[in-house]
């Protein structure tokens, strides 16, 4: 019995062998090729089956074959060359071919296993499998041993003609009923094995019934995942911060080859980013460039995503869309160069007579104004400076009326006075809206008034300072501009000069014709001395012939009352550039 | 240039086979409105390593297509921004130079959809036969008569009243029209109405001018606003106008108006215009009003305008009126204007 059983375990060992324990020695057709990728073959074989990194395998091809005698067909296989297996996972392995043998092989090759198998324990497994055989039936030590072989060979037999699922779970009873079999390590590769067919087969019948002719790739991942393969792992540096206007050229470098791979980049705040696919440099370096119109302040955003080799995805490797990696860039700090067209200058002359009675009457005066300006655009549109005189006369128009030669009141009292307003100024022009402007603009002056009677103009500024009185005229004047600057526009706005008096005004612009442009004005005064107001209405004609200079002709009529009007005019000169 | 040198570190395997990239599905739905002059997505729906996708883009009519990247929006769909311009839009995708939306031999359209307010600047364009200027001056000679006063004496009352305006159509809805102009009404002068009991000749003004918005928040429906500044014989004043109209005051309208002018006087009005004789305006006006003075009774007016286009945007017109003060004293009213629109 002794002897039939040791020679009952030595013919099951063979026929385990042949089943799968030994595959390379029994049964080339167990282990096949499942899928290439360049000089990269997986084999459905992995540590379960005795094989690691390190391990060597033989890549066969079948050869089909009928013997003419008796018509049986014969499946034969001869070595095509050796694999290196270069990594592996409980079924799966990777083995790399050289570049002939890779040109050769074909999925579906049989493989067999060449060096000798080796055990790779699952320590997690392991101590499963401990606390499992520490919770089991106890084993009472003076029961007769049984004779494994014959319980081996009874459970080979009846897996005979069944499918994998069935045989697994006989083998899985045998190791119940028997735990003790010293075969237990040949019955758990046969186990592991009818598990890699049966995922085999699975995987011919789904890509049996897949329509798509592309359909490697999914399988690909999974055997990806088989193998215990973590995503990329990304290690990298960034730019912190970047001069506005420049391109960024970004360098990468893979320790694994990838077939494609895209730089995403886009300025903080835009809609969606540019793809700029990355171009090879060298064998593991990979470049690509930022555009310069994208290298913007606040920031230039940007991303990576690479496609493995032969994979139909493209997935995030640096950053992602959602958390795009960031480049701070500075803004400008050269000053824009002088455009054009953002220059101005000023100079107008007129003279306002309010009693028609010119240098002999009462109310005049003449105001003469230059400037320059300067349109900055932002954060304020326009900057303005200006220098400035009012000289004048003017007094109680009831007075002027009943004395139109003297304006000597009933008491013996001249009424009305000269002034002098020398003045200098600046306005700014803040954009409210595109098509809404406030302008601003304080003036500061010394006013001059010359009390005495029957002077002539200007006395105060002269050496003859009897009766004159100097004071400092601080005023200011605001306006807002409805519409286009140089088009249409409508302008209402109010000016105040201590000593000196206030306008409400009203001007519309507009330009009839592209070289004409024409102003209407009504302003109502007091000005040159804080009397009565009068009203006036005013009309500027331009032509403008040149761009950078044109010329505009004043003409107004103005009122104090029904009695009190009176006709003037000016000149201004303008220039733009 | 400032280069960045990063490591992809790759676990091995993770990445493998695959033998070509079968052509993705690129999928594009043109837009189904395109509002004039407003910027519109055209957005594809395409894996993200489909080759370059670029919009080719012309206004109709215009034989160049204009190339613009579209750009990733998030991880199925790219896109890019374009204006559209009358009358619309051309345009299809190319994936890696190949069409797949539409091709430079049949492109797609986008048509232009104006917006309501292009829309009525458009009407409005064509009821001014294109001229958005207009120069208008007004010549008008009201004679009520003479009165008697106690004395006997006989005392003109009468008055005369130039306008010249120009107007320029913005059409910046509601705003329509803007409108700045002079006044000039004088009238001979009764003792009482002169200030200060100083004698006088004249009652009204000789300046007075003027800013007038016409406002139309719905089309058809107006209201002119107009704000006044004077100098009358009493000195500064202030005056305004407001008129509501119903209709194209060129054309056939109701309108209902008045004007106050402080010293000088009040008017109300109603008028009547229509359009029904081709080229030739015609307006009947009642005015209830006591100008040149508002010391003087109240008086009735009506008048008859006729207006004649002479071409060119030039339009002259006639005005003939009937001026009541009282049972005695009542006379006719006449004048003349000219209107030239450019």
């Amino acid at each position: 019995m002794r002897t039939s059983s040791s020679f009952a375990g030595v013919v099951v060992s063979a026929w385990l062998a042949l089943a799968g324990g030994d595959v390379a020695l029994a049964d080339p057709g167990a282990a096949t090729v499942v899928a290439i990728d360049g000089r990269d073959v997986y084999v459905d074989l992995g540590a379960r089956d005795g094989v690691g990194a390190g391990a060597t395998l033989e890549l066969l091809h079948e050869v089909v074959a009928r013997d003419p005698r008796t018509h049986a067909t014969l499946r034969d296989h001869f070595a095509l060359g050796t694999l290196a297996v270069v990594k592996a996972g409980d079924a799966i392995c990777v083995a790399r071919a050289d570049a002939e043998l890779a040109r050769r092989v074909l999925v579906g090759d049989r493989v067999r296993r060449v060096s000798p198998a080796h055990v790779y324990a699952d320590p997690w497994a392991e101590q499963v499998a401990r606390s499992t055989a520490a919770g089991g039936p106890p084993v009472d030590p003076s029961a007769p041993e049984p004779d494994h072989g014959a319980l081996a060979e009874a459970a080979w037999r009846d897996t005979l003609g069944l499918a994998p699922e069935a045989r697994i779970a006989r083998w899985q009873a045998l190791l119940a009923a028997d735990p003790r079999t010293p075969y237990a390590a040949a019955i758990g590769a046969e186990i592991a094995s009818l598990h890699g067919q049966r995922r085999d087969r699975d995987a011919a019948i789904a890509k049996a019934q897949s329509t798509r002719d592309d359909d490697r790739d999914p399988r690909i991942a999974r055997l990806a995942a088989e193998l215990g393969v973590a995503r990329w792992s990304l290690v990298g540096a960034a730019i912190a911060r970047a001069a506005p206007g420049a391109p960024l050229e970004l360098a990468f470098v893979a320790s694994q080859p990838i077939a494609r791979g895209w730089l995403y980049a886009r300025s903080r705040g835009e809609a969606g980013y540019h793809r700029v696919e990355l171009r090879r440099d060298g064998d593991a370096y990979l470049r690509a460039t930022i555009d310069a119109a994208l290298v913007r302040a606040p920031a230039v955003e940007w991303y990576v995503e690479a496609a493995a080799p032969g994979a139909r995805g493209a997935t995030p490797v640096l950053g992602s869309q959602a958390a795009p990696n960031a480049i701070a860039v500075e803004r400008p700090v050269v000053e824009a160069p002088i455009a054009a067209g953002r220059s101005h200058v000023d100079l107008s002359l007129e003279y306002v007579d309010f009693d028609g009675k010119r240098s002999a009457g009462f109310d005049h005066y003449t105001q003469a104004e230059a400037d320059f300006g300067y349109r900055f655009l932002a954060p304020i549109y326009q900057v303005r400076l200006g220098f400035g005189t009012l000289s004048g006369i003017g007094g109680p128009k009831a007075v002027i009326d009943a004395a139109p030669t003297t304006c000597i009141d009933g008491a013996g009292v001249d009424r009305c006075r000269r002034v002098d307003f020398t003045y200098v100024y600046s306005e700014l022009e803040l954009r409210v809206r595109p098509n809404v402007a406030l302008l601003v603009r304080p003036q500061a002056g010394l006013v001059a008034t010359d009390t005495r009677a029957n002077t002539d103009n200007g006395r105060c500024r002269g050496s003859d300072l009897d009766g004159c009185q100097f004071a400092t005229g601080i005023g200011g004047r605001v306006r807002l501009r409805l519409g286009d600057e140089v088009g249409t526009n409508l302008v209402i706005g109010a000016a105040f000069t201590r000593g000196v008096g206030t306008m409400l005004e009203a001007a519309y612009h507009w330009r009839p014709a592209p070289v004409v442009p024409v102003q209407i004005s009504v302003q109502v005064t007091d000005q040159p001395v804080p009397e009565d107001a009068g009203v006036r209405l005013i009309g500027d004609v331009g032509l403008r012939e040149l761009a950078w200079v044109y010329p505009s002709l004043r003409l107004s009529y103005q009122a104090r009352d029904l009695k009190h009007t009176g006709v003037s005019g000016g000149l201004a000169l303008n220039f733009d550039w | 240039m400032k280069p960045i040198v990063v490591l992809v570190a790759g676990a091995l395997a993770s990445v493998v086979v695959g033998r070509g990239v079968a052509a993705a599905a690129i999928v594009h739905v043109p837009p189904a409105d395109a509002p004039l002059g407003a910027a519109v997505e055209l957005v594809v729906d395409a894996p993200a390593e489909t080759p370059t996708l670029v919009a080719h883009v012309r206004t109709t009519g215009m034989r160049e297509f204009r190339a613009i990247e579209l750009v990733r929006r998030d991880d199925g769909r790219w896109l890019t921004v374009v204006t559209v311009a009358m009358p619309g839009l051309d345009y299809y995708l190319a994936a890696g130079g190949e069409p797949v939306f539409a091709t430079p031999a049949w492109p797609h359209t986008l048509v232009a959809r104006e917006d309501a307010e292009t829309l009525r600047r458009g009407r409005d364009d064509v009821r001014s036969a294109r001229r958005r200027s207009r120069i208008h001056t007004a010549g008008e000679y009201v004679d009520y008569g003479y009165h008697t006063d106690a004395s006997g004496a006989r005392i003109a009352d009468r008055y005369y009243r130039i306008d010249a305006d120009f107007s320029y159509r913005l059409w910046a809805y509601p705003l329509e029209e803007i409108r700045v102009g002079y006044t000039r009404l004088l009238g001979d002068a009764r003792m009482a109405e002169c200030p200060g009991g100083t004698s006088c000749s004249e009652v009204g003004f000789k300046v007075a001018g003027w800013f007038e918005l016409g406002l139309a928040a719905v089309e058809g429906v107006h209201l002119d606003a107009r704000g006044m500044v004077m100098a009358t014989a009493a000195g500064f004043a202030v005056g305004g106008r407001a008129e509501a109209r119903l209709g194209t005051l060129d054309a056939s309208h109701v309108a209902v108006g008045v004007e106050s002018l402080a010293d000088v006087g009040t008017a109300g009005y109603f008028r009547l215009g229509w359009g029904t004789v081709a080229r030739t305006p015609m307006a009947a006006t009642v005015e209830v009003t006591n100008l040149p003075s508002s010391t003087r009774p109240t008086g009735v007016r009506f008048f008859y305008d006729l207006g004649r286009e002479l071409g060119g945007g030039v339009r002259a017109s006639v005005r003939v009126g009937y001026a009541a003060r009282t049972q005695e004293v009542a006379g006719i009213a006449g004048g003349a204007g000219l209107t030239v629109d450019f």
